[in-house]
């Protein structure tokens, strides 16, 4: 599988739009995928920052998800169950999002891509990286193998106490916009299920594009 | 091609929003005029009800309570399906309550009166890339509606399509729409009230957030010395869009003060915040690390390092578009890293 099918997949997966085969295998990549699994550890930080939680704790949401996937039950099914689990579903939109965008960076195939990651984290919620980010398997209860992947809490400190930034962002930004387009955003803020970017509604990551901005093209005014 | 330069300091910090206030041109043909009283409607009226956003096939129920006492305008928005977040602006701050994560983020808003003179900006430049026109009227939720489309004349921005009272010129029914007329967002009211008074108990949250996470911004005075240092330049904007404000603020959660760049094309609205960045992700001059793609609701939001600066740009409009603005930052000569390329000094 290359790069883009295995972003694409990760996505669909926190997006509970993956089949369940699928997401069962995906999650045994994930499983066995050292690099991969470094980007979700990152995303797990990332999510406990954003919903200000400490981080031993995981989204139990997605936690159920994959465990249903590896009892070779239907993810989707349980994620199709109710409303409860419809916003559940779009929490993991949130996690669409930032896991998305961090996928995406690896397969830019920047060969910094430690440093693009942290460069999109604090903006995301100004969180400073530890250095090295372990995929270190931690008990939590109930979970299970792959939501308990996360950063060892030490050296991340306060940092991790600041929700999203980005929120900050929306809702600045929201202040200098017109009526309409401020009860949109506002809407869109209350909407999501994490003080997140995070798209509102869509069950997709609408985070395409992070190639390098190419300054010449943009000189030339990109029409 | 619009090429501006912009300096960042006291100067532009005292004059920023000064040109928001920016004139309305005399709106003689009838669908600017309801467009007018449409927006003045939405910032001017005491109003409560509820409404359905729809995107992507799914929908959220929201309740919205607005109330113009004054000068100042208090509202709440609270989601009715299940998360019980809301939004609440009082007394010159926005607060945004997560129950679910038992966290408060607490915002001052703009200065005083902003939002009340700030409507809908589809100004000359704006003739240049929407183009306006009224449809049959109609009846939406049984009341008599005017139509107005605002369509986009290119496709790095969004249209309306609005569906407005007759009698109270409030929108009943919003859809923003891509060039190609797909349909991005809607907004339905499925109740509406325009009471004459709302009471304060109408705008306390429903939740008790004593305990909660409150997540408040700095203080708003800066000292001078703290004031992010350096010129940056735009070049290249996409058509139509063109600076409109320029100020520096400190976000919630944050230390250090943002530049707050604000670009518009007379409808739609594009910010741009650059601070520095807190980790030094070491970038080749003139080429950022990576950018990042995101959207909120409708919005566009991309984040990206440039100069090593962090850049930040948020708007209502197609990622293309957020990311031609973003893109068209750079810092000016102040740099000693790169030669000022492109735009005058």
């Amino acid at each position: 599988m290359n790069q883009d099918e295995l972003a694409s997949q990760l996505s669909a997966m926190f997006d509970g739009e993956l089949p369940a085969a699928e997401c069962e295998l995906l999650s045994r990549r994930l499983a066995r995928d050292e690099q991969l699994r470094a980007v979700w550890s990152r995303y797990s930080v990332i999510g406990a920052a954003l919903r200000a939680e400490p981080v031993a704790q995981v989204r139990p949401d997605f936690a159920r998800r994959v465990s249903a996937a590896l009892a070779g039950g239907s993810a989707r099914a349980a994620v199709r169950r109710g409303r409860f689990l419809r916003r559940a579903a779009l929490g993991s939109a949130v996690a669409a999002g930032v896991a998305g965008a961090a996928i995406m960076l690896l397969r830019s195939g920047l060969p910094q891509h430690e440093e693009a990651l942290t460069a999109y984290v604090p903006s995301v919620a100004r969180l400073t990286m530890p250095a090295a980010v372990v995929a270190r398997p931690q008990t939590v209860a109930g979970g299970d193998e792959l939501a308990s992947y996360v950063v060892p809490p030490a050296g991340v400190g306060n940092n991790l106490a600041v929700p999203a930034v980005l929120a900050e962002y929306v809702v600045a930004h929201s202040e200098v916009s017109a009526p309409l387009a401020r009860r949109s955003l506002l809407s869109a803020l209350i909407a999501t299920e994490s003080v997140q970017p995070a798209p509102a509604v869509p069950f997709s990551v609408t985070g395409v594009d992070v190639a390098p901005v190419d300054r010449a093209a943009q000189a030339n005014g990109q029409r | 091609m619009d090429n501006a330069r912009i300096s960042v300091g006291a100067t532009a910090r005292a004059l920023g929003w000064v040109s928001l206030a920016a004139s309305f041109a005399v709106l003689a043909d009838d669908p600017r005029a309801w467009l007018e009283r449409m927006e003045r409607a939405l910032a001017t009226r005491n109003y409560q009800g509820i409404f359905v956003h729809e995107q992507d096939g799914q929908t959220e129920t929201l309740r919205i309570v607005h109330r113009v006492s004054g000068s100042e305008i208090g509202e709440r928005i609270a989601s009715l399906d299940g998360s019980g977040r809301e939004v609440i602006r009082r007394n010159g701050e926005l607060t945004a309550y997560f129950p679910d994560q038992r966290v408060a983020l607490v915002e001052s808003g703009p200065k005083e009166g902003l939002l009340l003179t700030e409507l809908l900006r589809l100004d000359t430049a704006g003739s240049a890339v929407y183009r306006l026109s009224e449809e049959h009227p109609t009846r939406i939720s049984g009341r008599a509606s005017h139509v107005v489309a605002v369509e986009p004349l290119d496709d790095l921005r969004y249209g309306y399509r609005v569906w407005i009272d007759d009698a109270s010129a409030m929108p009943l029914k919003t859809q923003l729409r891509a060039s190609n007329g797909r349909v991005v967002e809607q907004l339905v009211f499925t109740e509406l009230s325009l009471p004459a008074h709302i009471a304060d108990a109408a705008l306390q949250p429903a939740i008790a957030a004593r305990d909660y996470r409150w997540v408040r911004h700095a203080a708003p005075t800066t000292p001078e010395s703290q004031l992010p240092e350096g010129n940056w330049e735009v070049a290249g904007l996409p058509p139509g869009f063109h600076l409109t404000a320029n100020s520096t603020q400190i976000l919630a959660g944050a230390s250090t003060p943002v530049t707050h760049l604000v670009f518009s094309d007379g409808l739609a609205c594009v910010s741009v915040f650059v601070e520095p960045a807190s980790r030094q992700a070491s970038s080749p001059p003139g080429v950022s690390v990576a950018a990042t793609m995101t959207s909120v609701g409708s919005s566009s939001a991309m984040s990206t390092v440039v100069d090593g600066h962090k850049v930040t740009a948020i708007g209502e409009v197609p990622p293309a578009t957020v990311r031609a603005i973003a893109g068209s930052l750079r810092e000016g000569f102040a740099s000693p890293r790169r030669p000022a390329s492109g735009s005058h000094h």
